[in-house]
């Protein structure tokens, strides 16, 4: 049936998102996370991509994580002698993570979601619809 | 004595078409819908059906042929074959989802099947008072 196929497609877009959600939170959590030998590496800011993928049961487009990368530049400095991560010069490498920019993909997360929520909605509308002409 | 079929009206057949159409493109928009954030993926929507076509032969069982691209086929089930892009514009990672765009399209998508359903119980009230059970 038709419907039960839009509900597979938004649960698929739903969980992508929740992926992402969960990526971002990790990223901001970890936005002061230095290292803790001298002059080691702090942590790395974490991106998710999404594909569309063939669903050959259902014969539709869903979405699934293509995969999770780490960003390798775009490192601050901090003037902090006396932390243990602080290398010769008295300098400790801090994480790629812009909480800005987090907060920004949070929103974006979000929207989609909810976007998805009301395909289920809608669906789920037309389904009590159906479902009326049964009781006349 | 043959059985009564709701499907060999004409008019009932025509709604019931409409519905699966309805559910069909239902089915494109929640896929649009899911790849919103997906880099690449364009927009689709389902092709619109002839239906005064389609009222027309409700009664006889023919079917619809491509004989050229771009035409519309339909499938002995009464399905509609084929989608059509509708990107406007791109983001910067080539995803071509409108979000609003949509949004419209699901809540219109819905308004028509509550509306077809609602023809569709108007029918057999309709049958069901000139049988005498009264709507």
């Amino acid at each position: 049936m038709e419907l039960d196929k839009s509900f597979a497609i938004a649960f698929s877009g739903m969980s992508a998102q929740s992926d992402r959600l969960k990526v971002i939170a990790e990223n901001l959590a970890n936005v002061d996370s230095t290292a803790q030998t001298p002059g080691g590496e702090p942590y790395k800011r974490k991106i998710i991509t999404f594909e569309d993928t063939f669903d050959r049961t259902l014969g539709v487009d869903e979405v699934k994580v293509a995969g999770v990368r780490t960003i390798e530049d775009g490192f601050g400095r901090r003037y902090e002698p006396g932390h243990p991560a602080a290398d010769a010069n008295g300098y400790v490498t801090t994480p790629n993570v812009n909480s800005i920019t987090e907060l920004m993909d949070m929103r974006e997360a979000q929207r989609s979601y909810e976007a998805n929520l009301n395909v289920i909605d809608a669906a789920k509308g037309m389904l009590s619809r159906i479902i009326d002409i049964l009781h006349g | 004595m043959p059985a009564m079929d709701l499907s060999n009206i004409p008019l009932l057949e025509a709604i019931t078409r409409r519905m699966g159409w309805l559910s069909q493109r239902q089915t494109v928009l929640a896929e649009n819908v899911a790849n919103v954030n997906t880099p690449g993926y364009d927009e689709k929507d389902l092709k619109e059906p002839d239906f005064r076509e389609l009222v027309k032969g409700a009664a006889q069982s023919v079917h619809l042929v491509a004989t050229q691209p771009g035409h519309i086929v339909t499938r002995p089930d009464g399905q509609i074959d084929g989608t059509y892009e509708t990107t406007t514009d791109r983001t910067l990672n080539g995803n071509g989802v409108s979000i609003e765009a949509q949004m419209m399209k699901v809540s219109e998508n819905a308004a028509d099947y509550s509306l077809t359903t609602s023809l569709y119980k108007k029918q057999i009230s309709l049958i069901k008072t000139a049988l005498g059970n009264g709507p």
